[in-house]
């Protein structure tokens, strides 16, 4: 009876996670917090900027400043895949830092904003 | 007919209308509406108050003395009717005949800030929602 109660407890699980799909995708580095409070706005330099993170995904110029921008992309999807019907989700977040330095690389100013944490993996193709 | 097999028919026709059908859909970021800006005050609050409350703008962009700072945030939505999969009840090969849709909507929100990062002003870029089910692509 105990072995029946398995077998069935079994088939049970394997019948609700048949055609689950979980799947997950990242892009660059995650942004290390702690390597952030490193940096002191008026006296940090470019060099230890590119140290702590690497070299910048894009560098942009203008109004007397260069701003190297750093970012992470973190995407979750679940889906279900039946033999007749068919949904999927992708939910994707991102985290960007940006550092503005002036004519003499020397750190101005940083923003830093993270999304990442809230990406889920909720199945929610309809809705708005 | 006895009602068990009234029921069982029902059934059928469910499966049979959901054969061959899918629906997709991605969504980059949360969505950001006009009252989540509402704390703003154009010449007071700074891109940092901003950054804090909806996240880091996904681009920076220097124009002549100003910066713009700009937040995107997509839904995607897609979804496919293959009517091939109705011969799967008289033919061992399925045919694929498919009609599907897909409608992205993109949304951004532009802020610009001085060369102090101050918020001058923002807009909202106009939207264009889409709805989920398109099957019809003519």
């Amino acid at each position: 009876m105990r072995f029946r109660t398995s077998v069935l407890l079994l088939l049970g699980v394997c019948l609700l996670i048949n055609g689950c799909v979980l799947s997950r995708g990242r892009v660059g580095n995650p942004i290390q917090e702690e390597h952030l409070s490193q940096i002191e706005k008026g006296i940090s330099k470019k060099e230890l900027v590119v140290t702590l993170f690497g070299a910048p995904d894009r560098i942009i110029v203008g109004n007397d400043k260069e701003i190297f921008q750093y970012y992470y992309y973190d995407g979750k999807s679940p889906g279900l895949i039946l033999l007749v019907f068919n949904i999927l989700s992708v939910n994707l977040r991102s985290d960007n830092l940006y550092v503005f330095f002036d004519r003499q690389g020397i750190v101005q100013d940083v923003i830093y904003g993270k999304r990442t944490p809230e990406v889920d993996f909720t199945l929610r193709p309809w809705g708005k | 007919m006895p009602a068990r097999y009234a029921r069982l028919l029902l059934v059928v026709m469910l499966c049979m209308s959901l054969w061959g059908c899918a629906v997709r859909r991605v969504d980059f970021n949360a969505p950001i509406m006009p009252e989540d800006l509402s704390f703003i005050r154009a010449g007071e609050t700074t891109l940092h108050h901003v950054v804090d409350r909806i996240g880091a703008p996904e681009e920076i962009t220097a124009v002549s003395d100003q910066f713009v700072a700009e937040f995107k945030w997509s839904t995607t939505r897609s979804s496919s009717l293959n009517l091939g999969y109705l011969f799967r009840i008289v033919s061992p090969v399925a045919p694929t005949m498919t009609l599907s849709g897909t409608g992205i909507n993109i949304q951004r929100l532009l802020i610009i800030c001085d060369d102090r990062l101050i918020v001058r002003s923002y807009a909202f870029g106009l939207t264009d929602e889409h709805a989920l089910f398109e099957f019809w692509p003519f």
